[in-house]
């Protein structure tokens, strides 16, 4: 780990040690940083009252005054909890627009806090991100209670969503995780997280951090780490939180889905990749513990046009046969040639044929026939299929069946996992 | 008389024989240069291809965004292809050397004048070759990008730029070996101009209300057949 700034140093030393450390990563967060750093500050002085915290605010280069906003939030709540702000991260990472949709080196942020968690001896991480809108002041709290004071060692939080919201973690990351490493972990992509620092000594000592981790993907990287590592995980219901853009441009999930899209999937194939060695022994899957209440969605107008999303799907049919075809068997090619073919009224993706195309554009991505960005670029009009099959489906359903239809493709993913361990040990001898 | 048509043909087996006594130590020296030269190349193909491998060269080049030159090499691997580039490179030098022993006078002019054309050739190859390259990474990138903003004549473009840019390696090649001259510039200029044309018509008939829209409102991004805002992950 390279120093921290000396002022940081000295004023970690002057604290000492610690028991709770919420970490803040921004980058252009004017808008909400000051809600965000005023809701942790209550939070943990409500819940832990007789707690020692510390905030850790870590700034990826704004462009706007996101850290002038947070000192001064900082200092209007008074000093306790201490709020240590690094205005520019420890090793210096450059700003590269990787992907446009995470914002510029997250990673290395969360590194930063994990730093400082570990130098204060803290027992419990959190990680809440400015990105996804002002979190309420007992969320916060209830995200580290369940390693404080459950010795738990890792929490996701479960934020209650629309039925067309989370697509992304509905279709792919939900079903791909649960599928893999045996655990059910509702919102693997949430962006917040608890960890303990048993977890956290674990995270500094793997040293991601000069990788494409460093920039994007932290979010994917520290789940997959938790699940893969015989951790004591769970969830907790934390009502809403919707992402809110910030003054320079929308939030994270809100982006475009041709930005958003390839980035999840490359972090989440990554994983799948460097974890080769463990889920192939994992079968079946088993519920994690959750606390708090599961609110039903409020109900909401579907945002997607399915008539547009079957053209987006039908063009990609008839343009990218050839790159589709590095990834897909001829059978997936030929049954989505037969869906292409098919009515709006009558269009339904099988959970079988896209647990499959999941599955072997995973592999694909391992095998790197084809260029990587190209791979998860072309991706893209399978997903509107899905969108499209998914959105007729659930459009009469309350939210409990809509549940219960996930419920069916996470089995699927199950179901269908042999498939994908034949293919990546034998992906030349194997053809289904 | 039929004494001396036996001597004509006496004299002239024994200069036909004696000149191929004389191309022999030549001949036999070229089977030895090439069999010297096939198992150094060999050789150094699989010296370059362990120590490339063990560099893990392949997936440097494809972090650092070279990912077109692994799908244009063999097997998808840019390491065996650098590896046997090296290995002709060995086994054209053993046949240059080969050569040179036959006729010594001859094939050093030769020589001569293949090593100083030979610098034009393998430019020429190269551009063509990375002309290659950049047309299929160009033509994938514009067809899959194209078909995620739903532009119908997604192929027309890609196969446009596809072949405007192997056009233009071509073209380069041929200037730079002198071959064509005028013919070459002209017909180039016909062939490009022409290719530049029908896309512009392709695009202005075909998706003319699709261009109208992106210049008065970015329609690229209006266009997704979701409501802007929403949140996928």
């Amino acid at each position: 780990m390279d120093a921290l700034p000396q002022e940081i140093e000295r004023r970690l030393s002057r604290i000492g040690t610690a028991d709770i450390v919420i970490g803040i990563p921004t980058f252009n967060n004017a808008a909400t940083i000051a809600d965000v750093i005023g809701a942790a500050q209550s939070g943990l002085h409500t819940s832990f009252a007789a707690a020692r915290s510390v905030i850790v605010h870590v700034d990826g280069g704004s462009h706007n005054p996101t850290a002038e906003l947070a000192s001064n939030a900082a200092s209007a709540n008074g000093s306790e909890p201490h709020v240590l702000q690094l205005t520019q991260l420890p090793d210096g990472v450059t700003q590269r627009a990787v992907a446009r949709y995470v914002k510029p080196a997250k990673g290395m942020a969360c590194r930063a806090v994990f730093e400082v968690a570990r130098r204060l001896r803290a027992k419990a991480c959190g990680i809440v991100d400015a990105d996804a809108g002002s979190p309420d002041a007992d969320a916060i709290a209830q995200l580290v209670k369940p390693i404080v004071q459950e010795s738990y060692d890792f929490v996701l939080p479960v934020y209650r969503r629309g039925t067309y919201s989370g697509t992304i973690t509905s279709a792919i990351a939900y079903p791909l995780t649960r599928a893999l490493f045996g655990k059910r972990v509702r919102q693997p992509l949430a962006g917040d997280f608890a960890c303990s620092i048993r977890l956290l000594d674990r995270f500094l000592a793997l040293d991601p951090w000069r990788g494409e981790v460093a920039r994007v993907g932290i979010d994917v990287w520290v789940a997959v780490q938790a699940l893969t590592a015989n951790a004591r995980l769970c969830q907790v219901h934390l009502g809403d939180r919707s992402p809110s853009g910030s003054s320079d441009g929308p939030a994270a999930g809100s982006l475009d889905m041709r930005d958003a899209l390839p980035s999840v999937l490359a972090s989440l194939f990554a994983s799948v990749e460097r974890t080769e060695a463990v889920w192939q022994k994992v079968r079946g899957s088993d519920p994690v513990d959750a606390f708090g209440a599961a609110a039903a969605p409020a109900p909401e107008f579907s945002p997607f046009d399915v008539r547009h999303c079957l053209e987006a799907f039908r063009l990609g049919v008839a343009n990218l046969h050839e790159i589709w075809s590095v990834a897909l068997p001829p059978t997936s090619l030929h049954a989505l040639r037969k869906l292409s073919r098919a009515t709006d009224d009558q269009f339904s993706l099988p959970d079988e044929l896209w647990a499959r195309i999941v599955y072997d554009f995973a592999l694909a991505f391992h095998q790197r026939h084809i260029g990587r960005e190209h791979l998860l670029s072309a991706f893209t009009p399978l997903f509107w299929a899905w969108i499209a099959s998914y959105v007729q489906q659930v459009a009469d359903m309350d939210s409990e069946q809509v549940e219960e239809r996930l419920e069916a493709l996470c089995a699927q993913f199950e179901a269908e996992k042999p498939y994908l361990i034949s293919r990546w040990r034998w992906p030349d001898r194997f053809t289904p | 008389m039929w004494t001396q048509v036996g001597q004509s043909l006496n004299e002239s087996a024994s200069r036909v024989l004696a000149g191929l006594a004389s191309i022999l130590p030549g001949a036999a020296a070229l089977v030895l240069a090439m069999i010297v030269a096939v198992l150094i190349a060999v050789s150094v193909r699989w010296l370059i291809w362990r120590v490339l491998r063990a560099m893990r060269f392949d997936d440097r080049l494809e972090t650092l965004g070279f990912s077109p030159v692994a799908e244009w090499s063999p097997a998808k691997s840019p390491s065996l292809l650098v590896a046997r580039f090296a290995y002709w490179v060995v086994i054209l030098l053993g046949l240059l050397i080969g050569l040179a022993a036959i006729d010594a006078n001859q094939m050093s002019a030769m020589m001569g004048r293949v090593l100083f054309y030979l610098p034009n050739v393998f430019v020429a190859v190269i551009l063509v070759l990375l002309g290659g390259v950049l047309a299929r990474f160009l033509a994938r990138t514009v067809l899959i990008g194209a078909v995620n903003m739903q532009i119908q004549s997604a192929r027309l473009l890609s196969a446009g730029v596809k072949w405007m840019i192997l056009v233009l390696a071509v073209a380069m090649a041929l200037d730079h070996l002198s071959i064509g001259g005028d013919v070459l510039k002209l017909a180039f200029a016909i062939l490009f101009g022409g290719i530049v044309f029908a896309m512009a018509l392709a695009v202005g008939l075909g998706s003319k209300e699709m261009v109208s829209r992106t210049w008065e409102h970015q329609a690229d991004r209006r266009e997704s057949p979701v409501i802007a805002g929403t949140d996928h992950v």
